[in-house]
């Protein structure tokens, strides 16, 4: 016992807060004395001073193999956010280069989708009207209807039928457009906006919005006049089709073309429905449909329906433009329109396709 | 340019955090001097390798006495990091100097070349400690690293180890060290 207490360096624990720093300054100084004339001493206090040193060491290392292990993990996360970052901005400048080759290089036009996003007619500018009544042939029927719509339709106004129909996708289109509306029906392809659109602006009217995947229906209809007042009214097989008229005759009618025309907003129960009545003259009346004319109060029309509404469009000369401005439509039950042009009513009765497609006819 | 509150709100929260043991604070210290450590070792003959272990070094040393609760917050901590690093690189230039010696410098200057030997010998004899440590595995290992790294007291120590109480701890150390020393004994130190 006597020999474990004879150097202070006996006691482990004075050892230990001697290394660990965790003695006064006096004492320290005190036992700093001892050990300059003690080997024992100097012996074990360096053992312990060893130990501290290597744990500490130990210690050491093992947080800076941790925060190295951070640290990369900092970096890698700050180089995946510059990846992210610098993969994004290519993607916005590849978008825009896209973008700025297709209004470049493409014709200056914009990109389809953008069209078919949004797209709005307006109203329609002055006929030009570049198909002759010379250039359609007298005996292809239907087709020719069809024909003839998608002509006004597809193809700019300065441009000869002959030319647009050469052009590849839009040969296609006319092919389809044409082939359904032998059957006197026709309905544009989904995601076909650009030709809707164009067959909307070429037929004239008030803006018609055309929304994505709403197929437009067009049909051909013969509606029946009826008077409803006394006055003498100027009957459909009193005129003659315009393509016998003068071309004096036939520039009034198309200037008088541009203003028959009217918007109007049905309510049936909380849906508002737009209707565009129009008027047309007989000459822009397919040859096909020519051969309805003869008959009594008939008239012909163009029914075109779409996510916005109803189109009627009259082929008629005698309703004149305050009457067109004037003019209501009415439903009669689920399958009929009827259209009051002051003198006149005229009823349509829409086929059972037709019908389930549209949801409202006033 | 940051704002002196800005700086002492950086220096706070790493303080406060290293008090609190989160090492999440030495990942902050490292960022917060890496740029200035690595501009001052580049203007000193060294590269970002030699920047990034002074740096490491300076910020354990920060987190050491920090634990021990012996660092005293008298200027900001990069100030105190900019001295340590200086304090290091200079050491080491010196070190490495001295590493390819003329026979004029060992001729004029024994003393150092005695003290560069025992400082050598020193630091290979931490590394086999260090490695003994790891050979004496759990839970001595821990204990030995409380009471020595982190300067824990018996008491806490009882705490996160989980042992009955201070002295239980106490005799577990004293057990612990005799092990090791036999593990050292067996490795020739």
């Amino acid at each position: 016992m006597n020999e474990q207490k004879k150097y202070w360096t006996d006691d482990p624990e004075l050892v230990e807060k001697y290394v660990l720093g965790q003695l006064s300054d006096e004492e320290r100084k005190r036992l700093d004395a001892e050990i300059a004339d003690c080997e024992p001493c100097k012996a074990a206090l360096q053992r312990e001073l060893q130990l501290a040193a290597g744990i500490r060491r130990h210690g050491r290392d093992q947080l800076k193999s941790r925060l190295r292990l951070k640290l990369r993990r900092e970096q890698s996360q700050q180089i995946f956010r510059y990846q992210f970052v610098g993969l994004a901005a290519a993607v916005v400048v590849i978008a825009i280069g896209v973008g700025v080759y297709q209004v470049w290089f493409s014709g200056m036009e914009a990109p389809k989708k953008f069209k078919e996003r949004q797209i709005v007619i307006k109203q329609p500018e002055a006929p030009q009207e570049t198909s002759k009544p010379d250039d359609r042939d007298g005996a292809q029927g239907e087709k020719d209807a069809g024909k003839m719509q998608k002509k006004s339709a597809l193809k700019p106004t300065t441009e000869k039928p002959d030319v647009a129909a050469s052009q590849g996708a839009a040969v296609k289109k006319e092919e389809t457009i044409t082939s359904l509306s032998r059957q006197g029906f026709a309905t544009l392809e989904e995601g076909d906006s650009e030709t809707k659109g164009r067959l909307d602006k070429a037929d004239g009217g008030e803006p018609v919005k055309v929304k994505k995947n709403i197929p437009t229906q067009s049909i051909w209809l013969i509606g029946k006049v009826v008077m409803i007042e006394n006055k003498k009214p100027s009957t459909l097989s009193d005129v003659q089709p315009q393509a016998l008229m003068g071309e004096q005759s036939r520039e009034k009618a198309t200037q008088r073309n541009e203003q028959r025309s009217r918007t109007m907003i049905v309510k049936r129960g909380n849906v508002d429905e737009q209707i565009v009545l129009q008027q047309k003259s007989f000459r822009d009346l397919p040859r096909s449909r020519q051969t309805q004319i003869g008959r009594k109060n008939l008239v012909e029309t163009l029914v075109q329906h779409n996510a916005d509404g109803l189109r009627l469009t009259i082929y008629s000369d005698v309703i004149s433009a305050a009457e067109i401005e004037n003019a209501t439509v009415e439903t009669a039950g689920s399958d009929s329109i009827i259209v009051e042009t002051g003198s006149q009513r005229i009823y349509y009765k829409l086929p059972a396709s037709f019908q389930s497609s549209t949801r409202t006819r006033r | 340019m940051k704002s002196p509150l800005q700086f002492f709100n950086t220096d706070s929260k790493i303080l406060d955090l290293m008090k609190k043991g989160d090492e999440e604070a030495l990942v902050m210290l490292y960022e917060a001097n890496r740029r200035m450590v690595q501009s001052y070792v580049s203007r000193n003959s060294g590269n970002d390798d030699d920047a990034e272990d002074l740096l490491q070094e300076a910020v354990v040393i920060v987190w050491e006495r920090v634990r021990a609760g012996t660092f005293e917050y008298s200027a900001k901590l990069s100030t105190f990091v900019y001295a340590t690093v200086q304090n290091m690189w200079r050491r080491k230039l010196a070190r490495a100097k001295r590493e390819t010696p003329t026979e004029f410098t060992i001729l004029n200057d024994p003393e150092e070349s005695v003290s560069f030997l025992d400082e050598l010998i020193e630091n290979e004899v931490s590394k086999q400690i260090a490695a003994a440590l790891v050979k004496l595995g759990e839970p001595c290992k821990t204990l030995l690293m409380l009471f020595y790294w982190e300067e824990c007291s018996m008491e806490e120590i009882a705490k996160r180890m989980k042992f009955a109480n201070a002295d239980t701890a106490k005799s577990k150390k004293y057990q612990c060290k005799k092990a090791m020393e036999e593990i050292l004994v067996g490795m020739g130190i």
